[in-house]
């Protein structure tokens, strides 16, 4: 880019949100250029940091005239490479945009910027005796918005299967505000939580857009009551497949909130808070797989489905613990952890990186890709005990959010370049075996894209249709990059 | 059955017909009442052609058109009005949601084409033959005792001797050598339990309802007017009837023409008064996994479901499996309305439709009590035997 | 090109049997009941096509752009605000010999074309269960009947009272495969991946194109085959009902009740519409509605035994602190309701609703539920305002026949408001009267919610919905530049 022409977007952003909010340093630049996936770093030539809608509409105007690439930033948590610049252009910087507009007590709902995190929400709806569902793997710091339009799946998706985030504001690639669903109508304003409207795809195909389609500013989000009772249950077992059977029966009726499985790595990061040497005690003393299972609810109400929970169990012969043997308080902290969640950030503790690939399976799946998983890593020389293994079921476990994780040491070239190659290997294996890749990021999205073409052409012509010069978040989900003929 | 809620001189107000709500529940079993997706349509004809125009919404919409004037007779038209076999299925269900008639509607607007001489050659037929030989399958009038050469008794003529019960054979039954059987078995049986009865011999004139049925409603009312006469001219006490279609007009369409002295009642409505009274009873077992197949005539037009049912759980060695649509939601066996003259194709199918669903019972023979259900599901393919349900009785009786 | 040219093409894809141009038979695909009223025009089909599988609609929409003549279709047409009634003429497709159906116990889905019924796949579920097989079913929706096609009821956002706890209808598909307006096949969700496993999740790779049927009035594709969840079904069920004479106190208990999470479905419903469904007959209607308090809060409890044993006690609860009057178990014998509705099956007694007066309509829209009690209100005084209306004399005393609703979505997420009418659409009288209403209705409509069917016909769309209508007609133009799906129904102006 012509060196007056850079000049040019810089006057225009200090014109736009101030110069205290441009950033231009290339050290500070970085941490819009990178993260800890595989995702080719590259610093943007800019980044913004609007404080209202207002401030964004203006930035993608001028970038539109300017022909520059957008690319939003919220938290920077994905861990998939979402925020990482294609080329050198601005990146919007959300995270000032800290405004929780309404909590609506009796729909249970909020509206909030871009730039709330889950631990700022998550205080302020407590107040009310409300709770904002998180998500594994996305840190307490994280955007809420920013997580929910990735379809990033919750804790609690084993009960709530159903979009927590209702409507959006947004500002399109063209600079045009939209709001959808009731939003968009004045008579909405207050209370814009029916996404069931007129052309409710219209509201639908920005989630899980990668950013692409345009830049939310605000969103309706649905909260969940914080009940009084909320009691941790483990339950170990020996083999995947009978820990799968046992959440199959907990969640056809119903008992219980949150649910996952965990394999001992990952479980033991998540419970330690000090030190590597404590997740290494932790681990020694878990069993292969774990349930961890919330009992939550009013006093009465808990009561019952801990009764059910033990009927269960005594009919299918399985393990009820409250605590977990060697781990103090292992209860508490995975109450914690839900709350307010350390994400990913604990999965670190071990090697100082860990690389995840997002999956959903059919539950009947899961010990052979469990097995081609370990196969891979093992012709990697690769440890198996180095793989974590998170499993979330979704409603009634019909089917599974399945994460493998990669652990690293950041400044072990070697080892890097061993776990990239096992991550990429290891995702077109699940991907032959079947696995869905619904957040198709980096290498993913050509992965998936070669294979469902007719969907990728469809998503390309409403790209074209909704950003024309190609500006926001250009070349993510295997659109073509600027500077080829696109559409 | 609901009744009628307006009185038949309103059939033609199109404000009538208009009061459908295109809510489709006439298309289908009640949601209630399904067990699967195969058999929980209703309206053989809809079912069949798939046009709304064949389904009773659809001829609603066009009623309310010819009503008001507004469409000529085409043979389309006339396909749609008459391609219906009157199973009564979509006022059956229409009643449970709204207030019309849609099946008494199409038959009215069947009486108002005739009138206008819009005459489907098989049915031209069917009205030659009743005025020739008071019987709508071109039979000699003689013909109509030739079933009784095989009984095993003397049987009294009505018109000669006073007896008190007359049985009223119907043509059907009476000249289709396929259906003698069922004529044997019932005056078999009415002799076994000592009844004094008799029947009219080649006095018998036909009940009107097939030219009913096809819109000849005067020729049907002359009829009524005839036979009402010359029961009560018989003083007989009691009419036992072998014919559905029989059954229906004396009992609920007879009574518009003028008064009948005498009760009317079907032959198995009657032989349960007979076993119950103890004069008949069970010498034998029949070893045979049955199903009963509700006529259209005798369960939605004239609410007879249980005795049949009730009989067949006493006769010895019966299993009575249901099929999925059973009384009020049963398939019609595609041979009433006329259709079967016109439209055998159409006719055909609905039967073809109905042994399918007998079949996935593992039943070995379907039971009726109706000589055009008989008759009609007879002559489909099938692994199971169709019987009537008197035949079955006089296997274990006599 | 002539129609006649248009026809044997037509032909050619569907064969002779399934084409008719004849007007007996396209007559019964121009109206339904609004058109009774006069309120929209009643227009005719150039034809009226049944295709029986994917290929043939494909072709049937490539020769439809080649000749550039619309498509319009139809489920059962008793949605009663006219969406499958055509604006120019042009093909009717009906899908009745559509009605394949595949159920995939691994995956916990069902697939449906769109030809199948309501109450015969729920009958399939029913019967299943009976011989021993799993316990799990699909949502079924509501209204209206029991042969409506399960797909255009979820497309129009039908609800059911378990629309509480699943949410709408469209909430549990998880893949669709659409006929686009150029005659590609798109398949939606996890459907989309052809190596995936099957069709158990909603989420397709990338951005959510699964809500493309849902209230577009078919504007945007035909949907060939719609894959449902499956879901257990519980081992304990009770249903809960009580009554009030106002809004406000049952609204206050159902606020409670919606926090705590009790009940599948709930819902707060109208003396009139909770008597027509609990009667067998228009008498029986009648009789109930003159004994029957206002409204009746209603709770579908399910879970184990020990879960609805506690959640009774909570309704049981919330009932006595509002001062609701709980019905007695022997009561609700008679005030039923939509009982199959409220057990979890497909229904045949909505219906019923048009006994009264058989013409059934009102105004939609969905709101926070304390904005249910002023709908209610609101409604309320511009009935008694409307004094052609008002003073209407009615078979079942005026009075009874509208009257406020409302389904809560997702545990009080939102719930859909409904203020229905019955009228005698053969009386001038009273349509001019409801005509009047429902104007005044229509304008509040906007200023009290947003419903799927805000009747766009009569305003200007992009002035209400700005940005997000033109972003929706835009995607229009993209996918149907000739404009040959539905045309002018969702999109007036195009």
């Amino acid at each position: 880019m012509r060196e007056k022409a850079v000049e040019y977007i810089y006057d225009s952003l200090v014109d736009i949100v101030g110069k205290e909010n441009v950033v231009t340093e290339e050290r500070e630049l970085r941490k819009y250029g990178k993260d800890q996936s595989f995702t080719k770093p590259r610093n943007p030539l800019f980044a913004a940091k609007p404080a209202s809608m207002e401030e964004v509409q203006q930035i993608v105007m001028m970038a539109n005239r300017e022909r520059v690439a957008i690319f939003p930033y919220s938290s920077g948590t994905n861990l998939q490479g979402g925020h990482i610049p294609t080329e050198r252009g601005i990146t919007i910087d959300l995270s000032k945009m800290k405004r929780i507009h309404k909590i609506d007590t009796i729909s249970r709902n909020a509206i909030i910027e871009p730039g709330v995190t889950f631990a700022q929400l998550q205080d302020e709806v407590q107040k009310y005796g409300l709770k904002v569902l998180t998500a594994p793997g996305v840190p307490a710091y994280g955007s809420v918005l920013a997580t929910y339009l990735d379809l990033t799946p919750l804790y609690s998706w084993c009960l709530y299967s159903i979009w927590q985030l209702l409507n959006i504001e947004m500002v399109l690639p063209t600079g045009e505000i939209m709001k959808t669903g009731q939003w968009a109508v004045r008579s909405g304003a207050d209370t814009p939580f029916t996404w069931v409207t007129q052309f409710t795809v219209i509201n639908r195909m920005f989630i899980g857009a990668q950013g692409t389609y345009g830049v939310a500013t605000a969103g309706a989000i649905n909260l969940k009551t914080l009940h009084e009772v909320r009691k941790v249950i483990f339950i170990p077992f020996q083999t995947i497949e009978e820990a799968i059977k046992a959440v199959f029966e907990i969640r056809s009726v119903e008992i219980g909130e949150e649910t996952f499985i965990a394999n001992p790595l990952y479980l033991s990061l998540m419970l330690a808070d000090r030190s590597p040497e404590e997740f290494e005690t932790y681990r020694k003393n878990l069993s292969p797989w774990t349930v961890i299972l919330v009992i939550s609810g009013w006093q009465e109400e808990a009561a019952y489905q801990e009764e059910d929970l033990r009927e269960l169990a005594l009919n299918s012969k399985f393990e009820l613990l409250t605590e977990l043997p060697g781990i103090p308080d292992a209860g508490e902290k995975i109450l914690r952890e839900i709350l307010y969640p350390r994400g990913n950030d604990s999965q670190r503790l071990y090697k100082g990186v860990c690389n995840p690939i997002f999956t959903y399976v059919l539950p009947k799946q899961i010990w052979k890709l469990i097995g081609i998983t370990e196969q891979l890593a093992k012709e990697y020389q690769y440890p198996s005990r180095d793989i974590g293994f998170f499993l979330l079921p979704l409603d009634y476990a019909r089917g599974y959010y399945f994460e493998p994780s990669f652990h690293r040491n950041p400044e072990d070239i070697s080892e890097t370049e061993k776990v990239r190659t096992l991550f990429n290997r290891v995702s077109e294996a699940l991907f032959q075996e079947g696995a869905i890749f619904d957040r198709p990021y980096g290498a993913w999205a050509e992965m998936v894209y070669n294979n469902a073409g007719k969907f990728h052409r469809k998503i390309r012509e409403i790209k074209h249709m909704l950003d024309p010069e190609n500006i926001m978040n250009p070349g993510k989900l295997a659109f073509y990059r600027r500077g080829v003929i696109h559409g | 059955m609901a009744k009628p809620k307006y009185p038949l001189e309103r059939y033609d107000n199109p404000a009538l017909a208009e009061k459908c709500a295109r809510c489709g529940t006439c298309r289908a079993v009640y949601a209630d009442n399904t067990s699967s997706v195969r058999f929980s349509y209703q309206c053989p004809s809809g079912t069949r052609y798939k046009f709304e125009s064949f389904y009773p919404a659809g001829r609603m919409y066009l009623a309310s058109e010819i009503y008001r004037g507004k469409l000529d007779w085409s043979e389309h038209l006339l396909k749609i009005m008459y391609a219906c076999t009157l199973c009564g299925s979509c006022s059956e269900l229409c009643s449970k949601v709204n207030i019309i008639t849609p099946c008494e509607i199409i038959e009215d607007i069947r009486t108002l084409s005739f009138s206008r001489g819009k005459i489907l050659p098989g049915h031209n037929t069917i009205i030659d033959s009743l005025r020739s030989y008071d019987n709508p399958w071109l039979q000699p009038r003689t013909s109509r005792t030739r079933w009784t050469k095989n009984l095993s008794f003397e049987i009294k003529d009505a018109t000669k001797e006073k007896v008190a019960v007359l049985y009223y054979v119907g043509c059907t039954t009476a000249l289709d050598p396929m259906l003698h059987g069922v004529a044997i078995a019932t005056a078999e049986l009415l002799h076994k339990a000592g009844i004094d009865f008799g029947i009219l011999e080649t006095k018998e004139r036909c009940c009107g309802s097939t030219a009913r049925r096809i819109g000849g409603k005067a020729i049907w009312d002359a009829y009524a007017k005839e036979n009402i006469r010359q029961f009560n001219d018989l003083g007989v006490k009691m009419i036992v009837t072998s014919c559905a279609g029989c059954y229906h007009t004396f009992f609920k369409e007879y009574p518009e023409s003028g008064e009948m002295k005498a009760e009317v009642i079907t032959g198995i409505q009657y032989i349960q008064t007979l076993i119950k009274e103890g004069r008949l009873s069970f010498k034998k077992e029949v070893e045979m996994k049955v199903t009963y197949h509700d006529p259209c005539h005798l369960g939605r037009h004239t609410g007879v479901y249980e005795e049949p049912r009730e009989i067949l759980s006493l006769i010895p060695g019966i299993e009575l499996v249901e099929m999925e649509r059973n009384r009020e939601f049963s398939w019609c066996c595609g041979g009433g309305g006329g259709v079967r003259s016109e439209f055998d194709e159409l006719s055909e199918y609905t039967g073809n439709e109905r042994m399918r669903e007998a079949e996935a019972t593992g039943a070995s023979t379907l039971i009726t009590h109706c000589p055009f259900c008989k008759s009609n599901l007879g002559r489909i393919e099938s692994s199971l035997g169709v019987l009537d349900i008197v035949e079955i009785l006089q296997q274990a009786v006599l | 090109m002539s129609l006649k040219d248009i026809k044997n093409d037509l032909i050619n894809v569907v064969g002779n049997e399934w084409v008719s141009d004849r007007y007996e038979d396209r007559l019964p695909y121009s109206k339904d009941k609004v058109t009774a009223m006069g309120f929209l025009p009643s227009r005719m089909p150039d034809f009226v096509v049944m295709p029986k599988t994917t290929e043939q609609i494909q072709k049937i929409v490539v020769l439809a752009n080649r000749h550039k003549i619309p498509i319009n279709q139809i489920g059962a047409g008793v949605h009663l605000l006219c969406g499958s009634i055509p604006t120019t003429g042009g093909i009717t497709l009906d899908y009745k010999r559509m009605d394949g159906f595949w159920i995939d116990e691994d995956n916990m889905t069902v697939t449906l074309e769109p030809g199948v019924i309501a109450g015969g796949i729920s009958g399939e579920f029913r019967s299943r269960v009976r011989k021993g097989g799993k316990n799990v079913r699909p949502y079924f929706p509501g209204a209206p009947g029991s042969s409506t096609y399960i797909g255009a009821l979820i497309f129009a956002g039908i609800n059911k009272l378990v629309s509480n706890k699943l949410g709408q209808g469209m909430a549990t598909v998880t893949s669709l495969e659409m006929v686009m307006p150029d005659g590609s096949i798109l398949n939606t969700g996890s459907g989309a991946f052809p190596l995936g496993p099957g069709k158990f999740w909603q989420h397709g790779p990338g951005p959510d194109l699964t809500m493309l049927p849902f209230t577009s009035w078919g504007a945007y594709g035909i949907c060939t085959k719609m894959t449902m969840k499956l879901f257990p079904i519980q081992p304990g069920f009770m249903p809960f009902w009580a009554t009030y004479m106002a809004t406000e106190p049952a609204v206050e208990a159902a606020i409670e009740l919606l926090h705590r999470e009790v009940g599948t479905g709930l819902v707060i419903t109208t003396r009139w519409m909770h008597c027509a469904y609990s009667a067998t007959t228009r008498d029986e209607d009648f009789r109930l509605e003159r004994a029957a308090p206002k409204y009746f809060l209603g709770v579908a409890l399910e879970g184990t035994k020990r879960h609805v044993a506690h959640d009774l006690k909570v309704c049981q609860e919330m009932a006595k602190r509002t001062k609701g009057r709980i019905v007695p178990p022997e009561l609700i014998l008679v005030y039923g309701g939509p009982r199959a509705n409220i057990e979890g099956w497909a229904q045949g007694d909505s219906c019923r609703l048009m006994r009264h007066n058989p013409a059934l309509t009102g105004l939609y829209v969905y709101n926070p539920i304390d904005k249910f009690s002023e709908f209610a209100n609101i409604c309320d005084q511009t009935v008694l305002d409307t004094p052609e209306w008002r003073d209407y004399p009615n078979p079942g005393d005026g009075i009874y026949n509208c009257g406020a609703q409302m389904h809560s979505i997702l545990y009080g997420q939102y719930v859909l408001c409904e203020y229905s009418f019955s009228i005698d659409h053969d009386d001038p009288k009273h349509v001019t009267g409801f005509a009047k209403l429902i104007q005044k209705m229509g304008h509040l409509g906007w200023k009290m919610g947003q419903g799927p069917y805000a009747a766009l016909r009569e305003h200007e769309p992009a002035d209400l919905l700005g940005t997000f209508y033109d972003v929706a007609e835009r995607f229009k133009r993209l996918i149907d530049p000739n404009n040959i799906l539905n045309p002018g129904i969702a999109f007036p102006n195009l």
